[in-house]
């Protein structure tokens, strides 16, 4: 079973990924901050990351810092969840090192679909 | 030219050493005195009665006079710039 | 007694004591001397001579009432001071005046002639008053040694302590010749001469008081037993008073205008500040001086009943007559510091007038034309020297020869009336600009024959007690006409002469135009201020002049050193080429000035002439061209306010262009963080759509719990969107308020209901603390209703399970205080303001992000600042307060 980490405050939104993502087989880990992610990271790896930026106590820029420096989360695809949909900020957050970024609000579907074939490369 | 206006920014209608409806309250006291010591004035109180035993008009003179040292006094300490 | 010796002795100690004086205060130079307002105050009681040592005494025990208005005359014109003598030390010091003689000569086109007539003038009114300090000086020697008067001169003491005082005043009061040095030396003596003298009379008159008799009243209830006592201390009837008041005017003028009180009033001003010291010390020296003089009369009458006793020196002859020889020698060197004084300041301004109007002008410009500056310099100074000398001796002369019979009053102010012909001119230079140099003149002459008729002539007979005859009879029989039988002979001719004087000048002057120049002094002079500053551009002239010419005139008066360096200051004042040839206007007068520091007005003028020279221009052109300078100086008084003002403009536009900037910034910013809060909402109804939509077996709890995320999510979208539109309306001002009269308490009462049960709901103890002395406010009820609501609402989301929320209401001064707190997580200090920033979000809040739309709080803020109020958070031990300040007034305005 495929490992995801999900990061996100809104608890609504944790919700609704939590039961797509179990729906398809993932085994879903919930987390509602960078300190929770970086906790559960002591312990796991994922094979998927969703990663909001805009956290309480750590936001997601310094929690990906955290991750690629970790040598154990090489293969593990991070993707940014974010409301913060202008060039700047994506192509920042492409360049922090995160293999996809995606911008809220999303299609589930499409999301998705984008890991998959994340995965598969 | 600039000098020129430079110069010009201190002409102004103030008095250099005090401000000028301060000083009309000195000249208000200078004709005040005018006033006192003038005939009508003088001649009230020259009289034979002696006020505090001593002649009227005396002391009438020498109470304005101190009077208006007083007042000159007070007028320039208190708008003193 | 005392031996001629002895006394000369402790005389030539005294006058050793002023030469120390004068020499350390020329040498120190010390700051606090030189500055010091009260020796300027004190060096203008040279006004108290001997006459007021003795004449006054004499006055006040024979002749009743009549030794005051010596001194209430000046009194009354001493407040107008701060108006007069500051505009008057403002326009000598910029045309560098050295004498009264300048002063009004200059006005009235600095005529050399003009200049002569005032000097002779002077001379006419001063020489005989010197020459009564000498005899006071003199009369006082003999009785304090009780010797007689020599009749040879030689043998005579009080010619020694002449010629040592004439000495005394050649030396230092020649030291500088130009009129922009200030004689500190003999300022400081003569100071310290006012100041002893008045402290010996305070002396002699406690002794009279105390010593001679048992107190004030005791003189006043024995001397009030004379049959005349009475009488002499009334005025008697209208007559007297009238007497009186024009006494008062004749010394009214006299303290303006005696050449000694100009000099030292404002030639050795140094300061204008200073002015406003001697305005009130100056009439309470007087007044000191002058309430010892009723004492020391009466005491003397009383002393020497019965005996023939000249009144005048009681002063001397009631300490002698006690044998208290310290008293009558301190009063004696009283009299003598009262007479030095007024015969060395009157020397040295005659001299200076006599050496710049007379000597100078007539005779030897042409000699100094050809010679270098230090011979220059030596020669003025000599004439100077020999010219004081002279005058003493003359003054001596007068003295023997002429006055041993009169008495010091009547010569006293024959002298005041004689001087005071000056003032139709002199006042008239300084505030009427149509004053012209014909109507003066001739006032002048006018006023002063009236007063060689009226007054010299008979003195002069009475003196020699003879007998009018021949034309003079007949003359003063026509006469008679003229006679005011209330007044006595020097009132009446004071009020005749004056009369006539400023009749004939004032109607001379406005028949008759004037020339040029003078129309353009009498600009200079009655606009003082507002040419202050650049006096030079004020002066019109218009000719051929080369600066080659005049530098070389400059350099034999100043040296070479100082004219370089003047000429330097010039052009850089009025931004000049050095290499200019040419004279303009400005530097004739510039130069004419620098001159007449020197050789005074008259004569610098016409050097200046001899090497320029002046076209012709009309009146009529002048006047063109003072109105134009006038309009320019108040143009450029508008330009000034005008570039202030723009500057001002332009400041403003550059930082209201910056908060354009910012305000952009932060929109840009606002609409990022709105953009955001949107999509938070909008991500959450969509992934739970999109599951509902695509998921045909998600179980039904399940499925409730989407359907209910999309409802609420759905309200706090439409809460968001809200909020952010509302929170625009309050920042454009489109929410009036409505501010009526409500009781606050119940307000929140109302605020309170709806959320209550929420507040249940956690098990959150709510109370109020009430300190109110009142409950009527002033507020807009619905929006207070909100700010409580906000408020409340957030205390709710982050009071903990049981915890507590209290209410304060209290006042302070004119404030209404609403505290808030609530038990729960201490907000970060360094997040306590910015939480009422929109969308804020601690970057370090162990809090959750909450829910509702984020902006409560800065709604919040808005709406206590459309009342004028303010809101501030702080950590409060267990949790957190928010204190909320109104004012109890609110001018109501909309909503900024």
């Amino acid at each position: 079973m495929k490992k995801i980490l999900i990061a996100d405050d809104e608890h609504k939104i944790l919700m609704s990924l939590e039961y797509s993502f179990r729906k398809i087989g993932y085994e879903v880990f919930i987390a509602r901050d960078g300190t929770e992610v970086l906790e559960f990271l002591k312990t796991l790896v994922p094979d998927v990351i969703l990663l909001d930026i805009m956290m309480p106590n750590l936001d997601g820029y310094s929690t990906l810092e955290v991750i690629k420096r970790d040598r154990k989360l090489d293969n593990t695809k991070v993707i940014f969840l974010s409301a913060k949909n202008n060039p700047k900020d994506i192509e920042k957050g492409l360049e922090m090192g995160a293999d996809a970024y995606v911008t809220k609000p999303y299609s589930i579907k499409k999301l998705i679909q984008q890991i998959d074939e994340l995965l598969i490369s | 030219m600039n000098d020129f206006v430079h110069q010009l920014s201190f002409i102004n209608n103030h008095s250099l050493i005090m401000k000028k409806r301060h000083e009309q309250k000195l000249i208000i006291l200078s004709f005040g005195l005018l006033i006192a010591f003038s005939i009508p004035v003088s001649l009230l109180f020259n009289s034979e009665k002696e006020v505090f035993g001593y002649p009227m008009i005396l002391v009438y003179v020498f109470a304005v006079w101190m009077l208006s040292i007083i007042v000159s006094f007070v007028i320039i300490k208190k708008y003193d710039e | 007694m005392m031996s001629s010796f002895a006394l000369f002795a402790v005389v030539l100690v005294y006058l050793a004591l002023l030469f120390l004086v004068a020499h350390l205060a020329e040498k120190k130079k010390s700051k606090i001397w030189i500055n010091n307002p009260y020796i300027y105050a004190l060096s203008l009681a040279v006004y108290c001579t001997a006459w007021t040592y003795y004449g006054s005494i004499g006055v006040a025990a024979t002749g009743g009432l009549n030794y005051l208005p010596i001194y209430i005359g000046p009194i009354m014109v001493i407040p107008a001071w701060i108006y007069i003598n500051t505009r008057i030390v403002r326009i000598s010091r910029v045309n560098k005046i050295s004498s009264l003689a300048d002063f009004i000569s200059l006005r009235y086109g600095n005529s050399r002639s003009f200049s002569a007539i005032i000097t002779l003038v002077c001379l006419f009114a001063i020489v005989p008053y010197i020459g009564l300090q000498i005899k006071a000086i003199s009369e006082t020697f003999h009785l304090v040694t009780e010797t007689p008067m020599s009749k040879n001169i030689l043998t005579d003491n009080a010619t020694f302590v002449v010629l040592l005082i004439a000495v005394f005043s050649s030396y230092y009061g020649t030291k500088y010749v130009d009129a922009s040095e200030k004689r500190l030396g003999i300022i400081s003596a003569i100071a310290l001469e006012s100041f002893l003298k008045l402290f010996f009379i305070i002396i002699l008159g406690l002794f009279v008081i105390y010593f001679a008799f048992d107190g004030f009243s005791d003189i006043y209830q024995k001397a009030s037993k004379f049959p005349d006592f009475k009488a002499k201390n009334t005025f008697n009837g209208i007559e007297g008073a009238m007497n009186w008041m024009v006494l008062c005017m004749i010394s009214g003028t006299a303290i303006c205008i005696l050449p000694r009180q100009f000099h030292t009033a404002i030639i050795e001003n140094r300061q204008e500040k200073h002015i406003k010291t001697a305005i009130w010390f100056f009439p309470l020296y007087l007044l000191i001086f002058t309430i010892f003089i009723f004492p020391i009369a009466w005491g003397g009458r009383l002393i020497f009943e019965g005996q023939n006793v000249n009144p005048e020196f009681y002063s001397i002859l009631i300490p002698q007559h006690f044998n208290n020889t310290l008293i009558t020698v301190l009063v004696f060197l009283g009299g003598l510091s009262s007479s030095i004084s007024m015969i060395i300041i009157s020397a040295i301004t005659l001299s200076i007038m006599v050496s710049n109007n007379l000597i100078i002008p007539y005779g030897l410009l042409g000699k100094f034309k050809a010679e270098n500056e230090v011979r220059n310099t030596r020669n003025i100074t000599n004439i100077r020297k020999f010219s004081i000398f002279g005058l003493v001796i003359l003054a001596f002369g007068f003295y023997k020869y002429f006055i041993l019979k009169t008495s010091l009053d009547s010569v006293g102010l024959i002298s005041f009336v004689i001087i005071a012909q000056l003032a139709p001119a002199f006042f008239g230079a300084l505030f009427w600009r149509r004053g012209s140099y014909k109507g003066a003149v001739i006032g002048l002459l006018a006023g002063l024959v009236i007063c060689y008729f009226g007054l010299i002539i008979p003195q002069y007979y009475f003196s020699y007690n003879s007998e009018l005859k021949g034309v003079l009879r007949d003359m003063y029989d026509a006469f008679q006409f003229f006679d005011i039988y209330f007044l006595t002979r020097i009132p009446e001719i004071f009020f005749w002469s004056i009369l006539v004087n400023t009749g004939l000048f004032t109607i001379l002057s406005v028949s008759m135009k004037g020339d040029y120049r003078e129309r353009n002094f009498a600009e200079l002079y009655v606009d003082i201020d507002k040419y202050i500053q650049n006096h030079e551009n004020a002066f019109i002239w218009r000719g051929t002049a080369y600066v080659s010419d005049i530098k070389n005139i400059l350099e034999r008066f100043l040296g070479k050193k100082k004219t370089e360096q003047a000429m330097r200051i010039f052009n850089i004042k009025y931004n000049i080429d050095s290499q200019t040839e040419t004279a303009d206007s400005r530097f004739i007068k510039f130069s004419e000035n620098l001159l007449a520091g020197r050789i005074g007005t008259a004569s610098a003028k016409i050097l200046i002439e001899g090497v320029t020279k002046e076209d012709k221009i009309s009146l009529k052109e002048v006047l063109n061209i003072l109105e134009e300078s006038k309009e320019n100086i108040t143009l450029n008084k508008k330009l000034i306010e005008k570039s202030e003002e723009l500057k001002q403009l332009s400041n403003d536009l550059s930082s209201a262009n910056e908060n354009l900037i910012i305000k952009d910034r932060q929109k840009d910013d606002f609409l990022d963080s709105v953009a955001h809060e949107l999509r938070t909402p909008i991500t959450a109804i969509r992934s739970a759509g999109e599951i509902l939509a695509d998921d045909d077996d998600i179980p039904l709890d399940i499925k409730r719990e989407f359907l209910n995320n999309i409802i609420t999510e759905s309200d706090r979208l439409s809460e968001i969107i809200n909020d952010i539109l509302y929170l625009d309306k309050l920042q454009h001002g489109e929410i009036a308020l409505t501010i009526e009269q409500n009781n606050i308490v119940e307000t929140y009462k109302k605020a309170l209901n709806p959320i209550s049960h929420l507040i249940q709901q956690k098990n959150i103890h709510i109370s109020e603390v009430d300190l109110l002395n009142q409950y009527i406010f002033e507020y807009d009820e619905a929006r207070m209703i909100q700010l409580f609501q906000n408020i409340l609402g957030n205390a709710l989301k982050f009071t903990d399970e049981k915890g507590t929320i209290q209410t304060k209401f209290s006042e302070k001064d004119d404030f209404l205080i609403i505290k808030i707190f609530n038990t729960g997580k201490n907000i970060p200090e360094e997040d306590l303001e910015m939480i009422f920033d929109k969308f804020y979000q601690s970057k370090n809040q162990n809090i959750r992000k909450p829910t509702g739309s984020g902006l409560g709080l800065a709604i919040s803020k808005r709406l206590v600042e459309a009342h004028s109020g303010n809101i501030k958070a702080e950590n409060s031990g267990l949790g957190v307060t928010f204190t909320i300040t109104l004012p109890k007034k609110i001018y109501n305005n909309e909503v900024e």
